[in-house]
């Protein structure tokens, strides 16, 4: 339960903060002939909703136990790490990097180190031989 | 190329295979499966595409009940209502039983749903043919509404659906075709791409989750596929079963199906009704696993039906499957049976094919592969869905910005799951958001801003009056509805 709150506060906090960017930038998008609302409509009801939503979310649940569960930890070395894919990809090529990626994610599930190699070396087969060979897809 | 062709029969059956395996092991889901094979279908046009995702959709439900029997965890979230009762009959009587008294069922409950896609998607095209965008905006506000309102929280469903709208709002306005929110970044011109946007959330997601979660046991010892006689235990004797509740086949595939064309309802919430009603008559372990298994596949065919004849996805999969089509190039509604009518018939054929012969003949065979499957470990297994998560959104559309959308979609996806929030709701506000504002402002713009044309068509008017009748009886049911469910969800949560 307690965790579930801290990732609710989290979405709240997020839709807040981009509920609140909508309306800002939304203020610079041109209106249409005879001052009716263009392009700047939509964004602006839609960071309306996010805002009344996520400062509803938060008051809902201002006075539930929030706890951190431990592996937070992971799910950030991993988003670090999907981050730098475009560098690798452009270093390694596809099928490398996808087995990379597949034997770093296995490695942090906690998969021994064969296992994870394998399980890296799978995929990059895998992909070199659907998605290169077959699909034609550059990388 | 048509759907008779090799290639497409070839991508029908390894999609059902597919479909079935990823169905069948619990914690991977059809969602998931359709996110990983997109990019791949995207390469091999609109034919063969949309026979692998119907081979894909149709059995991935069924399949769900494959997990069911061998490990007792249910695969997909609508085999869950049974789970117990097809378990015991596994147990009890044979795996083999089991899973025929699951594969027969779905079948015909999907058959018997597909008659109905048939005759009500017709219907449906010919009063849609009298839609104007006036029309369309009421019946595009009706599918959302009905969207957020079918979730336990409406905030959360606002949020999730409003996060989803305005990521969709990225890139050229409808209005004018002024570029928004891109910030100086030429690959968001055209938006978000969808497909990357749904490995995020589905399959960047899961692999974090599971992260989080390292330490939870997730493996299940299997019973395996042991006994004498699986011909006859699988075929005769299941369909003697079925034949003897040929009653409660009709009027669970009837009740799957309407609750399946249902906007926001889905084949879980088809499975829970007709095993309770079964449960609530004192039915046997099998008679309730019947009724449930019966009813989730006729909910398929049934959330086919808004979604081919109005645009309107039913659950989480249409949604994903009306973004395949519009990626294919392909604009479902009144236009695709105008201009693609063969392609029409072709889909109708292809589940025909997969529910009919794929789902017996092919339950079986994926049944004895999932056993193989689930002795590897769902962590080996989520290490390559990242790998895969990587090349499917970079593959897409050879971009590596594409990449960095994925780690930030991936974390969005992540947070929101962790939350508690409907990721449906994201995917269906990227499907139906855009659409909602170019038939808002395409209204406007005919009447030079005056709201009330939203009133002044017969139908426009009745749909609007159907709006508010959704959202009073909604809420109003809601009321006792979700006080009953909102304890058991906190507990499991």
């Amino acid at each position: 339960m307690g965790t579930m709150q801290v990732w609710e506060r989290t979405a709240a906090l997020l839709a807040v903060v981009l509920g609140v960017l909508a309306l800002l930038l939304s203020r610079g998008l041109p209106q249409m002939e005879g001052g009716y609302p263009g392009p700047a409509l939509f964004p602006s009801i839609l960071g309306t909703v996010l805002l009344l939503s996520g400062l509803g979310l938060w008051w809902q649940g201002r006075r539930a136990p929030a706890r951190l569960q431990g592996g937070e930890g992971r799910v950030l070395l991993a988003l670090l790490g999907l981050a730098l894919a475009p560098w690798l990809l452009g270093r390694l090529g596809l099928s490398p990097t996808a087995g990379l990626y597949a034997a770093a994610g296995a490695l942090l599930l906690g998969v021994r180190p064969r296992g994870a190699l394998l399980t890296g070396g799978g995929v990059a087969l895998l992909v070199y031989l659907i998605f290169q060979r077959f699909l034609g897809v550059q990388g | 190329m048509s759907f008779l062709s090799p290639e497409a029969l070839l991508a029908l059956i390894l999609g059902s295979l597919y479909g079935a395996i990823f169905g069948a092991i619990p914690g991977l889901t059809a969602t998931l499966a359709i996110s990983l094979a997109i990019p791949i279908l995207l390469f091999l046009g609109p034919q063969v595409a949309l026979a692998a995702l119907i081979g894909i959709t149709a059995t991935a439900i069924f399949a769900g009940d494959i997990g069911s029997v061998l490990v007792r965890m249910p695969g997909t979230p609508a085999s869950a209502a049974y789970t117990e009762e097809l378990h015991e009959v596994a147990k009890k009587r044979s795996p083999a039983f089991a899973l025929g008294l699951s594969a027969l069922p779905s079948a015909i409950g999907s058959l018997i749903g597909l008659g109905f896609l048939v005759v009500g998607s017709l219907g449906l095209v010919a009063l849609a043919r009298q839609f104007s965008s006036f029309e369309y905006f009421w019946l595009v506000l009706l599918g959302i509404l009905s969207g957020i309102l079918a979730v336990p929280s409406v905030l959360k469903g606002a949020l999730a659906f409003g996060l989803g709208m305005l990521l969709a709002t990225i890139g050229y306005d409808p209005a004018l075709g002024h570029p928004r929110f891109t910030f100086g970044q030429p690959s968001l011109l055209g938006g978000i791409d969808f497909i990357v946007a749904l490995i995020a959330f589905f399959g960047v997601s899961e692999v974090l989750h599971h992260l989080l979660h390292k330490n939870r046991p997730a493996q299940a010892q299997t019973e395996g596929l042991k006994g004498r006689g699986i011909f006859r235990e699988y075929f005769q004797e299941a369909g003697k079963f079925c034949w003897k509740e040929r009653g409660s086949l009709v009027r669970s595939s009837v009740l799957g199906t309407f609750v399946g064309f249902l906007p926001g309802a889905g084949s879980d919430i088809a499975a829970w009704i007709s095993s309770n009603l079964r449960r609530m008559q004192g039915g046997r372990p099998e008679q309730v696993a019947l009724d449930g298994t019966t009813a989730n596949n006729a909910a398929v065919a049934g959330a086919w039906i808004p979604a081919m004849a109005l645009g309107l996805p039913g659950d989480t999969l249409t949604a994903i499957l009306l973004g395949m089509f519009l990626a294919l190039g392909i604009t479902p509604g009144p236009e695709l049976f105008n201009k693609h009518g063969a392609l029409v018939v072709q889909i109708y054929l292809a589940f025909f094919l997969a529910s009919v012969i794929l789902m017996p003949l092919g339950g079986y065979l994926s049944a004895l592969i999932v056993n193989a499957l689930l002795k590897i470990p769902m962590r080996v297994l989520m290490g390559a869905v990242l790998g895969l998560c990587v090349v499917g959104a970079y593959a897409v559309n050879n971009n590596p910005f594409d990449l960095y959308l994925l780690a930030v979609l991936g974390a969005l996806g992540f947070v929101l799951r962790q939350g508690g929030f409907p990721l449906g709701l994201v995917v269906l506000g990227m499907v139906l958001g855009p659409l909602l504002e170019q038939h808002f402002m395409v209204s406007m713009i005919k009447t030079h801003w005056n709201l009330l044309s939203f009133f002044e068509r017969p139908l426009a008017l009745l749909l609007a009056f159907l709006n508010v009748v959704m959202v009073v009886a909604v809420l109003g049911f809601r009321r006792g509805w979700w006080a009953s469910l909102r304890l058991p969800a906190e507990e499991r949560a």
